[in-house]
């Protein structure tokens, strides 16, 4: 059996090497790097495409394309600044005369301006560009006033808002592209409540030494890799990387609303490991995985995690993003596997640059459908049951009796947004929603404090860590549905800020929420000792108002 | 060179002013006018407040800390906002064991058995207000000790 698992575990992680090498064994048999100063097309291709690498591009969105050029449609952006990748005038010892030199790979993404599209930058040039390095500064300030108004400022279940009545850095984070012939690399610090928010979520980094968390935390993205002429740009990068599972973007600059539903709140920020980024076409790109697992810094059990993502842009007004996942993403279960499928499609029905009051709609909608099987659980057909039923049933392979059989473990959901702009894309109103159903929460983020279910600092320095008073209930079998609203304004002076205003109402089947009476003690104070059986305060719904201010060069 | 009628009508620095004006307005609306509505019958308070945060009639009240050890409530491990005598109210957080507290205090120190018999009591009675209070008192319970688990859903 060890022997077996040994096997598996060694094939698993060699399946996926071999095949990161057998695409790039392709892409090596493709003509050579231009010589240094003479980036070639391609080059400038792959990068385009690529997820805040793009030198010329705005760094951004791993999903963002380039700058797009003003001409191809009547958009009234400007038109981008040249790329340091960009093709450039063949040199003096080009080809002789009479002979046809080889066409150009068209760039991917560029034949348009996708600067509309949700989750991706809106900006059209680089400021801090040069030859050698673009370089990028995010600054995320928000402010939320929870209905609720806990009594410890601490709000519960997202990856966006932490602090509730304060104005809080969420993120600031300084780095960019580095990018010399066909090497290149991207770093982006994460400083802010979020280096806390989503690291946290990751229980991986508990198994073993070495922390893990601290060790990451500030590095949002930090990878490096090598690109290939080949078809219209290929790379290869490995490090941590953005993921874009939920469509919005990590860095809330490129959003539409500031809080994402839960499709995309629920979902992974970031990914460990090796990722192909592979574009066929200018339209096309195929981005295959292999990862240490779900948003996790190390690896569950044995096997690495595989993905991939599919993009497909193949007219200015329209894209559709789809990732998939397969992963053991469980403590000890290794015979457990989650899967996952991420779908999106963005359209823009309307543009009219001659109207200068309103300029621009568009919608996106999203769908997600996801599971795990194995080790007591089963994506559909199983059973669920509320927390009053704790102890008394249990979840295994066989069926026994009614209450003895597997437990339902699945994630349903989507989102839908619609945004209009209004004049000359200086303001922009944007309102949405979705719902998710996720038997077992393999996917909720859990409340903290004392209704985390897993231990948390027990003092200011954190040096000591006790057990929650209250742990939230994550067993297997246990139910939870969700859905939310939301409403907001865009006020966008330059390309470079941005003023969000919005208006959000989260509802939950079962309580989730922070009350009033807060998550950490009678007080809200960690100093202030928690009475025994002290309950934290979770309710099924929480309306909050956010404003938050946003800067990015 | 634009051409936005938007740029030319609002010059910069009043489009900036009108900017803050309207984001100052909005943080106004939501936190002074209040967009929350706490301190109702059997909401949460806080005890160690300067000031009682509860309702007009109303007391911070249950474990007995701060202002609520003038209004100790059974068994109960956290503080709502009550009447001053738990008689008067119908609110199940008001009463004795507030709704599950008792529970909880058993469920984090089995070795309470005042209060694991009060809420095995609780949860079986037609009527929980019918189950003695001999067994223990809320002070019982008033171990600052962290620990143990209750249910929420």
């Amino acid at each position: 059996m060890e022997r077996s698992m040994y096997m598996r575990t060694r094939c698993g992680w060699t399946l996926g090497l071999a095949s990161v090498l057998l695409v790039e064994g392709v892409a090596l048999a493709q003509p050579a790097p231009a010589p240094a100063g003479s980036a070639t097309p391609a080059a400038s291709a792959s990068e385009a495409a690529t997820p805040a690498t793009t030198p010329s591009s705005v760094p951004a969105a791993p999903t963002a394309p380039p700058p797009a050029p003003a001409a191809p449609t009547p958009s009234a952006a400007p038109a981008p600044e040249p790329s340091p990748f960009a093709p450039r005038v063949p040199p003096a010892d080009g080809p002789p005369p009479g002979a046809s030199a080889p066409e150009p790979a068209s760039e991917p993404f560029a034949y348009g301006d996708f600067t509309w599209l949700n989750g991706t930058n809106r900006q059209h040039k680089a400021l801090l560009d040069s030859p050698l390095f673009t370089g990028s500064l995010l600054l995320d300030v928000n402010y939320t006033q929870s209905k609720a108004h806990p009594i410890d400022d601490t709000v519960v279940g997202s990856t966006a808002l932490s602090r509730d009545n304060e104005l809080t850095l969420a993120f600031m984070g300084f780095g960019g592209d580095f990018h010399y012939e066909h090497a290149r690399a991207r770093l982006m610090t994460q400083f802010g409540i979020r280096s806390e928010l989503v690291p946290r979520n990751d229980f991986s980094s508990f198994r073993g030494q070495f922390d893990l968390q601290d060790a990451f935390r500030y590095l949002s993205e930090a990878y490096g890799g090598y690109h290939w002429d080949a078809l219209h740009g290929i790379n290869l990068d490995g490090g941590i990387f953005m993921s874009y599972v939920g469509l919005f973007s990590y860095d809330n600059f490129e959003n539409w609303m500031y809080l994402p539903s839960f499709t995309s709140d629920n979902t992974p920020w970031f990914f460990n490991g090796l990722r192909l980024q592979v574009f066929t076409s200018d339209k096309l790109k195929i981005e295959p995985w292999l990862i240490n697992g779900w948003q996790t810094y190390g690896t569950f059990n044995e096997m690495p995690g595989f993905g991939y993502q599919i993009l497909w842009r193949p007219v200015e007004v329209f894209s559709v993003l789809s990732n998939g996942y397969l992963g053991w993403d469980n403590q000890d279960a290794p015979g457990q596997f989650r899967f996952h499928s991420d779908n999106s499609a963005e359209l823009r029905y309307y543009q009219d640059t001659s109207n200068h009051i309103f300029t621009k709609a568009a919608f996106s909608i999203t769908g997600d459908i996801g599971g795990e099987q194995g080790d007591g659980v089963t994506v559909f057909g199983g059973q669920t049951q509320p927390q009053s039923m704790e102890g008394k049933y249990t979840c295994q392979n066989q069926t026994v009796s009614p209450t003895v059989r597997p437990c339902d473990a699945n994630f349903l959901s989507w989102m839908i947004y619609n945004r209009f702009w209004f004049f000359d894309d200086h303001f922009a109103f944007t309102m949405g929603g979705g719902m998710m159903h996720n038997p077992s929460r393999y996917l909720v983020l859990d409340p903290t404090g004392n209704a985390s279910p897993i231990p948390q600092p027990g003092s200011i320095q954190g040096i000591q860590y006790i057990a929650p008073s209250n742990p939230y209930w994550t067993a297997a079998g246990s139910q939870f549905d969700a859905y939310d609203y939301e409403a907001g304004i865009q006020y966008m002076p330059v390309e470079q800020v941005t003023y969000d205003l919005e208006f959000n109402h989260r509802q939950a089947s079962v309580p989730y929420f922070a009350g009033h009476g807060g998550v950490t003690s009678p007080d809200g104070y960690i100093t202030t000792s928690t009475p025994t059986g002290w309950r934290a305060d979770l309710t099924k719904g929480d309306t909050r108002i956010i404003a938050a201010l946003l800067v990015r060069f | 060179m634009k051409t936005s009628t938007f740029e030319k009508g609002i010059p910069m620095l009043p489009r900036l002013g009108l900017c803050l004006a309207a984001l100052l307005g909005a943080l106004a609306v939501a936190g002074g006018c209040g967009i929350y509505s706490q301190g109702a019958e059997g909401d949460r308070c806080n005890p160690l407040r300067s000031s009682d945060e509860c309702n007009s009639g109303l007391h911070c009240s249950g474990y007995p800390i701060g202002i609520s050890a003038s209004y100790p409530i059974t068994y109960c491990p956290e503080n709502y906002c009550c009447p001053a005598t738990v008689t008067a109210s119908d609110n199940p957080y008001c009463q004795a064991g507030c709704n599950g507290g008792a529970a909880a205090i058993c469920a984090a120190d089995d070795g309470d058995a005042a209060a694991c018999a009060f809420a095995s009591c609780a949860a079986n009675a037609a009527d929980p207000s019918s189950c003695s209070l001999d067994a223990g008192t809320g002070d019982d319970a008033a171990v600052p000790e962290a620990g143990g688990a209750s249910t929420s859903d």
